[in-house]
């Protein structure tokens, strides 16, 4: 099930918040939130076994695993070598679940292919939001081994953190140290509720209205043979991109955090603007705030981050970047992209430190989008070899001239929404001075959201199919 | 033995059945041909291509002997200049799908020699085919569209 389906908007969201605020145990605080955990814990089962009825299996046996290891490691506290091995098996295993349904195919065909074999492997649908889950239970059981949180003794509260919808499917990320006190303890007032409504709609317009119309462009670039296409239609079609991959991944992450309000959660922000960016570490500290945290948190960081010497630091952001690359994806385009920005951030950080700093702010934005885009062609490309082909086209080679009709007709057609995004994405309206009159500006507010969501429920009817560009990670 | 660690070990066998499971049950589809068909040819531009009816293309180009397999479906162009076609073979036992591979492989191998250096753009679609064996369904394509094309042979099976 999607955010933006109608299934989810007129079905189950209401019935689910319907249960989730019936008035039982209102005297019993502690009951109460045990009642909202279970259901929360329920719906969420229930949302993923829809696109993903085996699949559910495979988290619920995920969920009594890793729930188990928390009350071993709880139990050998005081045997530190139990403890460790309990954590070790504990790592392996979810890793294993992770390199199993996501990697296996990749690595037994690049087998065969360097190696002449012909090792017959099963093509496995990848489970939705495997790494998503399987990087929220590993934050539980590292924290737990470290001692940072105290083993969660309630199964369903346990399970109501790893299955939570709001943001199962496509994060944000979500460390259990940042929400466990929440699943013992949350208030839900009108204004979160309120907000919690503004962050969906805000989400949900960035989807249906900016993603999706930028994405048809896009397809439109990728339907043209590659042999027969200009310099400017293939940047235009990578822009198009690069907007389409922001709107659609922020805007459920925007969606995500909304929901969580409304269930009484407070999620991290998940995007800060990152097309604004002046570098591309500034770029990595706004985009996917909760993935480059995790990696930070639980393998930059263990690795000696930067405190063993610049050759150590070096080479923990190289492994960082592949893991990150990898992560995306099991295939090559994915880890060399991830290897594009270990590089960047490592040259950044080592080599032109004291000169990016001497570039005039928009030139150094200028040359930070324009790395970025390029890096989205091995994001958005089949194979490694098409990523470098659609660059080659970018840059002249083999392309068709410099500009065509294609491009013109494109741009006549959709260059003032292009350019329109463009500006939301770096931020441009967000910076709008507000109303000085605190009344008009909430009547403004409301009417802007209501007709936003007006618009998302007409794209709805017209588009019934609207899958998240971060579904299949 | 504590109760987290007895825990673990049924967590352990419950997975290694789920595994055994999925992958049978990801192996064999009770879909027909007919059925694949219609959901993949709705995502691929068949503009020009001709229907393989009675089994002769099929046997021809692919040694494809109707009383072999449960039933296969070709599409294909009759201009030589249109490398473009869609083969889905539903097998009657997942071992014959080695064979067909590889009789499918050497075929576009002698297409790629062929188209290379004067066809850049059937070349490349040539380069770009798509053979895969999901369980009893074999599909092979060469079209603008494979990916997507193979997304939705996932799918429908």
């Amino acid at each position: 099930m999607v955010f933006s389906s109608a299934t989810f908007l007129f079905v189950f969201l209401p019935v689910t918040l319907a249960i989730y605020f019936l008035p039982l145990f209102r005297n019993d605080k502690t009951k109460e939130i045990k009642k909202k955990n279970l259901i929360l814990c329920v719906a969420s089962l229930i949302f993923y076994a829809w696109g993903e009825p085996v699949y559910v299996l495979l988290m619920l046996i995920s969920i009594f695993f890793n729930f188990s290891v928390g009350i071993d490691l709880d139990m050998n506290r005081l045997n530190k070598g139990k403890r460790k091995a309990v954590f070790v098996f504990a790592v392996i295993f979810n890793l294993f679940i992770l390199g199993f349904f996501k990697y296996s195919g990749f690595v037994i065909e690049n087998i065969n292919n360097i190696f002449s074999t012909n090792i017959v492997f099963k093509e496995l649908s990848l489970p939705v939001g495997i790494s998503f889950y399987t990087f929220q239970i590993l934050s539980y059981i590292i924290d737990v081994y470290r001692g940072k949180v105290s083993t969660q003794k309630n199964i369903v509260s346990f399970a109501a953190y790893i299955t939570m919808f709001p943001q199962l499917i496509a994060g944000p990320i979500v460390q259990y140290s940042d929400i466990e006190k929440q699943l013992s303890e949350r208030t839900i007032t009108v204004e979160k509720f309120s907000a919690g409504i503004l962050f969906f709609i805000r989400g949900l317009g960035k989807k249906l209205i900016f993603a999706n119309t930028v994405g048809a462009v896009y397809t439109q670039v990728m339907e043209q043979s590659t042999t027969s296409i200009s310099v400017i239609t293939a940047w235009l079609g990578i822009i198009c991109y690069t907007l389409q991959i922001y709107f659609d991944f922020s805007g459920y992450s925007d969606m995500a955090i909304g929901l969580g309000k409304l269930f009484g959660f407070d999620f991290i922000q998940n995007f800060n603007y990152p097309y604004s960016a002046k570098s591309i570490t500034d770029f990595w500290r706004r985009w996917h705030i909760s993935l480059s945290s995790w990696f930070r948190d639980y393998v930059y960081i263990p690795l000696g981050g930067n405190r063993k010497g610049t050759f150590r630091a070096i080479i923990n952001i190289a492994i960082v970047w592949s893991l990150t690359g990898l992560w995306h994806g099991a295939a090559w385009n994915f880890i060399a992209w991830g290897f594009f920005y270990g590089i960047l951030l490592i040259v950044e950080k080592y080599v032109l430190k004291d000169a990016i700093e001497k570039i005039p702010a928009a030139l150094r934005h200028v040359l930070t989008m324009l790395i970025v885009v390029i890096g989205w062609v091995f994001f958005s490309s089949d194979s490694l070899t098409a990523a470098l082909n659609y660059i080659g086209l970018m840059f002249g080679v083999k392309a068709t001239g410099f500009f065509d009709s294609t491009a013109l007709y494109l741009l006549r057609s959709n260059g003032f929404s292009i350019a329109v995004m463009g500006l939301s994405a770096f931020g441009v309206f967000a910076s709008m001075p507000k109303l000085k009159n605190k009344k008009a500006n909430i009547i403004f507010q409301v009417v802007g959201y209501l007709l936003v969501f007006a618009a998302c429920i007409a794209y709805l009817i017209s588009e019934t199919y609207n899958p998240f560009l971060y579904f299949r990670f | 033995m504590n109760r987290a660690r007895i825990g673990e070990i049924i967590c352990v066998v419950l997975l290694a059945v789920f595994m055994v499971f999925v992958c049978n049950f990801d192996s064999d589809s009770d879909k027909t041909v007919a059925q694949v068909k219609k959901e993949v040819v709705s995502v691929m531009n068949v503009d020009g291509l001709l229907t393989d009816k009675g089994y002769a293309k099929v046997k021809k180009e692919f040694g494809i002997i109707k009383a072999d397999y449960e039933a296969a479906y070709y599409r294909y162009s009759d201009s030589v200049m249109d490398v473009r076609e869609l083969l889905i073979v539903k097998l009657k036992d997942s071992s014959q799908g080695d064979a067909l591979v590889e009789t499918i492989e050497s075929r576009i191998k002698n297409k790629q020699i062929l188209f290379s250096g004067y066809a850049p753009q059937e070349s490349a679609l040539l380069e770009n085919y798509i053979l895969k064996v999901q369980g009893n369904f074999l599909i092979y394509v060469v079209s603008e569209d494979a990916q997507e094309v193979y997304e939705q042979f996932k799918k429908a099976l």
